[in-house]
């Protein structure tokens, strides 16, 4: 071979190599594609994921008073934590794309020097590709994509739960809003009463003691309103932060809406929760992933490896010996058996904590729908009936206080009642919307239904 | 015609009728006659007098107990106990000298018995139950049959369940005349039975075990002013015979006479016992008769205990007298819509009040009654006995407000002519009230 084939020759054999490599490059930016899917409509009312880097979106949705749906398609669009989780994709995205490249053959130089008195060295040129992984290519295609599958299952699972979240912190600030309205409507009460006494106290009409009863009273009402606005104060920054808008005010509604309809019974809801719990459905691909990979130790562990090549050697007349190489590993002792058993123990692992998280899962949603049910008959049973009740214990009062028959203490007092029944109406409301927030997380996401067209208390 | 005369034709009148058996009429004020001797027929006011049956010269008597509807006053129904279908039951009357039988049909749904309070008779005919009886059972009937050897102003009660029977309304008065006729004839004899009821605001049932706090104090099961006025002809005899059943004493005073007391359970007293007053207090278990010569005019007659001539008020409502509550006042309205205050000035205004706002069901405000000058703030144990010149002789009619002669009606000397209304009207917000629940009847619409 002359110098310029030889040339020619090395460039083609490198040329090769880098070829092969360049073939394998991926897109840099996240495809939220298999996110969306993944999540489906367990993010209720959000905007599609597809959407989710469009920042311009988010004003619109601050510039009115926040929805629950809102709030959750605010976070979607603008949380950092969310963000991150589509970041994740990317790299999971990058990860599949590197497990699905062709097998690269190994390329090897080597110089010897000699002792030839016109040669410096030995140069020697070997590219080697094995030949069981070309054949074991396909299973390991499957399992990486299972294992990226696995991966888009456990960011969209972070996805509900970062919706679920947003929706705790929305009904958490609304019923901590309501709290202290309920408070100050309280502790109106007790200013009308001391306001009373005091005007009785200067006629000298009523003791120094049953004054002071009335203005210590009066205390108690102004310090659990303070205790409501404490309880209120990190709500708002906290649904802000969030939805990934810290450092704003998003207008929310005074009160948290009275459920409209039947609530779902727990009939179907197991069943439906297993169907569509991301955590379950990805323990499930965890257990197909690991059935694949033993099926694949299982299939190949036993066949040695075998690599095959070319060769280029430079001779010590300047002449190229170029040929065919075979390798074959030796199986001195089983290989594969260790492996083996390592993915047998993986697969039993996974199929254990499928049944573990299934279990869960079913305890989660029982529980979650009795106190949907019970949370249900307490606020229908305030508005229906106690508030009613009080109210009309406010009117009967005023009717005897019209006759003289009772004082307007008295009628302070039953209103005072009434309002604590409200202040019990707006806890109740608290507890049933994150009753529901936590079954609709427990059948793995879901619209809640929240009627926001209507405020409960007002 | 002299009175003694009229008790003569009344005398043989009642012969008639004995002769006849004729079962004398259960009405208000008939001009009943009956007896062996001639009397003025007694007027339970809003009541009745016990017809009887003449049964071999045994004036035969029938009370029933049993529950049913009694209204104190139009606004206020409640289910009492009593004796045919009333309270106070039926009043016997009878003549000093009868034997007398006394049928009780107990329709209760427990056991009753009957004393016959201050009466002298045989000690198993004084229906202490378990004591001088067996308890008349439900469905049962019972026969009490005594001679009357006395004449004056009784009482008949249950001595059974004693609290719970009497504070539900069971009770009546018995009246004995004395054989002889009257030393001094009476032209109009009423009897006023006082008692007391703890008819709770709101309610519809008298609470049987209320002990002091009472609601309503009636006279003949009545508060004003549903109590019938008792009427008399100027110049004529009227005794008034007062008992007490209720569980307080009542000084009862009359406007515009000096009565004299002349009698009681222990019957029409000796002329030289009768004494001069303008009150006398009845006493518990008591009986009092008082007479007077009609005087003409309106005279308020009631129990001097203040708090028995108005109905329900509540004992915990605070002082108001004096108070400025304009601030609370904006505090409290914008809590409770409707709501006004009062008694800053004085309770008057709440007669007036209580026309507009509306008060508990089945609640009686605690004034009512208009006269012909404006409210009276009355209530309970108040009526006014109307005196005139041109009464008929048995006419037992409302002859309206008395005209007063000119130049004796107490005038205005100073001040402003009109008086500030008592209410003021203009900050009370109407949109709240329910008028289908006022009693309108007792609004004077005559003022602007």
């Amino acid at each position: 071979m002359g110098r310029g084939s030889r040339f020619k020759f090395i460039l083609t054999f490198v040329g090769i190599g880098f070829g092969l490599t360049g073939c394998m490059s991926a897109d840099i930016r996240p495809d939220l594609t298999p996110l969306a899917a993944a999540v489906g409509d367990r993010a209720g009312g959000a905007p599609p994921l597809q959407e989710a880097l469009d920042l311009a979106l988010v004003e619109p949705l601050l510039a009115k008073p926040l929805s629950m749906d809102d709030a959750v398609s605010v976070a979607v669009l603008a949380s950092s934590d969310l963000r991150a989780t589509y970041a994740e994709l990317g790299i999971a995205q990058a990860e599949l794309a590197d497990a699905l490249r062709l097998p690269v053959p190994t390329v090897e130089a080597v110089l010897r020097p000699t002792t030839h008195p016109t040669q410096f060295a030995n140069l020697e040129f070997n590219i080697v590709q094995s030949i069981v992984d070309i054949f074991r290519r396909s299973d390991r295609r499957a399992a990486a994509e299972k294992t990226f599958e696995a991966e888009t299952l456990r960011l969209a699972a972070e996805v509900v739960d970062s919706v679920t979240d947003v929706r705790r912190a929305y009904v958490e600030a609304v019923a901590t809003g309501a709290m202290i309205d309920a408070r100050r409507e309280q502790a109106a009460a007790t200013d009308a009463a001391v306001s009373f006494a005091e005007s009785l106290h200067k006629a000298g009409n009523i003791s120094d003691l049953e004054l002071s009863v009335r203005r210590a009273d009066h205390q108690d009402s102004l310090n659990a309103v303070a205790f409501a606005e404490l309880a209120d104060a990190d709500t708002g920054p906290a649904l802000a932060q969030i939805m990934g808008v810290a450092g704003r005010v998003p207008e929310i509604p005074r009160w948290l809406p009275h459920p409209n309809g039947a609530d779902p019974g727990i009939e179907g809801l197991e069943a439906a929760a297993l169907e569509r719990r991301l955590d379950v459905v990805s323990h499930r691909q965890a257990v197909a992933s690991a059935r694949a990979h033993l099926k694949e130790v299982a299939d190949w562990g036993r066949w040695p490896e075998i690599h095959a090549g070319a060769s280029a050697e430079l001779e010590g007349e300047g002449e190229w010996a170029v040929g065919p190489t075979v390798g074959l590993e030796f199986p001195i002792a089983d290989q594969s058996r260790p492996a083996v058993a390592r993915a047998v123990a993986e697969l039993t692992k996974a199929d254990h904590e499928l049944k573990s998280a299934e279990g869960a899962v079913r305890a989660e949603v029982r529980t979650a729908a009795t106190k949907v049910a019970i949370a249900r008959r307490l606020v229908d049973r305030l508005r229906d009936v106690a508030i009613p009740l009080k109210r009309d214990i406010v009117g009967l009062t005023q009717g005897e206080y019209n006759f003289m028959l009772v004082g307007a203490f008295e009628l302070l007092d039953a209103k005072r009642e009434e309002s604590e029944a409200v202040a019990e109406y707006a806890e109740a409301l608290h507890e049933y919307w994150m009753a529901r927030i936590e079954l609709a997380h427990a059948i793995g996401g879901a619209d809640l239904g929240m009627p926001m067209d209507e405020e409960a208390g007002s | 015609m002299n009175r003694m005369r009229r008790n003569i034709f009344s005398s043989a009148l009642a012969g008639l009728g004995a002769a006849f058996s004729v079962r004398a009429q259960e009405q208000a004020g008939a001009p009943v006659v009956a007896g062996r001797t001639g009397y003025t027929p007694v007027r339970t006011l809003n009541g009745v007098t016990l017809p009887y049956e003449l049964k071999d010269d045994v004036k035969e008597f029938h009370l029933i107990a049993g529950e049913f509807e009694h209204e104190f006053a139009p606004g206020s129904v409640a289910t009492c106990w009593g004796y045919n279908g009333r309270t106070p039951g039926p009043t016997i009357e009878a003549v000093e000298g009868d034997r007398i039988r006394i049928l009780v049909t107990n329709n209760l749904p427990e056991h009753t018995t009957i004393h016959w309070h201050g009466i002298l008779l045989p000690s198993g005919m004084d229906g202490v139950g378990g004591l001088n009886q067996p308890h008349i059972l439900p469905g049962e009937t019972f026969a009490y049959e005594f001679t009357l050897r006395q004449h004056g102003t009784h009482m008949y009660h249950p001595h059974a369940d004693e609290m719970l029977q009497l504070a539900a309304g069971m009770m009546g008065m018995f009246i004995i005349h004395p054989k002889d006729g009257e030393p001094k004839p009476i032209d109009r004899d009423y009897v006023m039975l006082l008692h007391n009821w703890a008819m709770h605001p709101g309610t519809s049932r008298p609470d049987p075990s209320v002990m002091q706090d009472f609601d309503l104090w009636t006279i003949n099961s009545k508060v004003f002013p549903a109590i019938e006025f008792p009427v008399a002809r100027t110049g004529e005899r009227v005794r008034i015979r007062l008992g007490n059943l209720s569980m307080w004493n009542h000084p009862v005073h009359l406007h515009g006479h000096q009565f004299v007391v002349t009698g009681s359970d222990g019957g029409r007293w000796p002329e030289t016992l009768w004494r001069p007053e303008t009150t006398e207090i009845v006493g518990v278990g008591q009986t009092r008769d008082i007479e007077f010569v009609a005087i003409p005019g309106d005279w308020a007659m009631h129990c001097h205990m203040s708090h028995h001539t108005m109905n329900a008020m509540g004992h915990e409502v605070p002082n108001l007298l004096g108070s400025d509550q304009s601030e609370a006042d904006k505090k409290i309205m914008s809590l409770v819509p409707g709501y006004m205050s009062m008694g800053a000035k004085g309770m008057a205004e709440h007669q007036d009040h209580s026309m507009h706002m509306p008060g508990p069901r089945n609640t009686l405000p605690m004034m009512m009654g208009t006269g012909p000058f404006g409210n009276l703030e009355m209530g309970g144990m108040f009526t006014v006995v109307k005196i005139r010149d041109d009464l008929a002789p048995g006419d037992y009619r409302d002859p309206g407000w008395y005209p007063n002669p000119e130049g004796t009606v107490a005038r205005r000397v100073a001040g402003p002519a009109v008086a500030a209304p008592a209410v003021d009207h203009s900050k009370m917000d109407h949109s709240q009230m329910d008028h289908s629940q006022m009693d309108h009847s007792n609004m004077d619409h005559s003022k602007p």
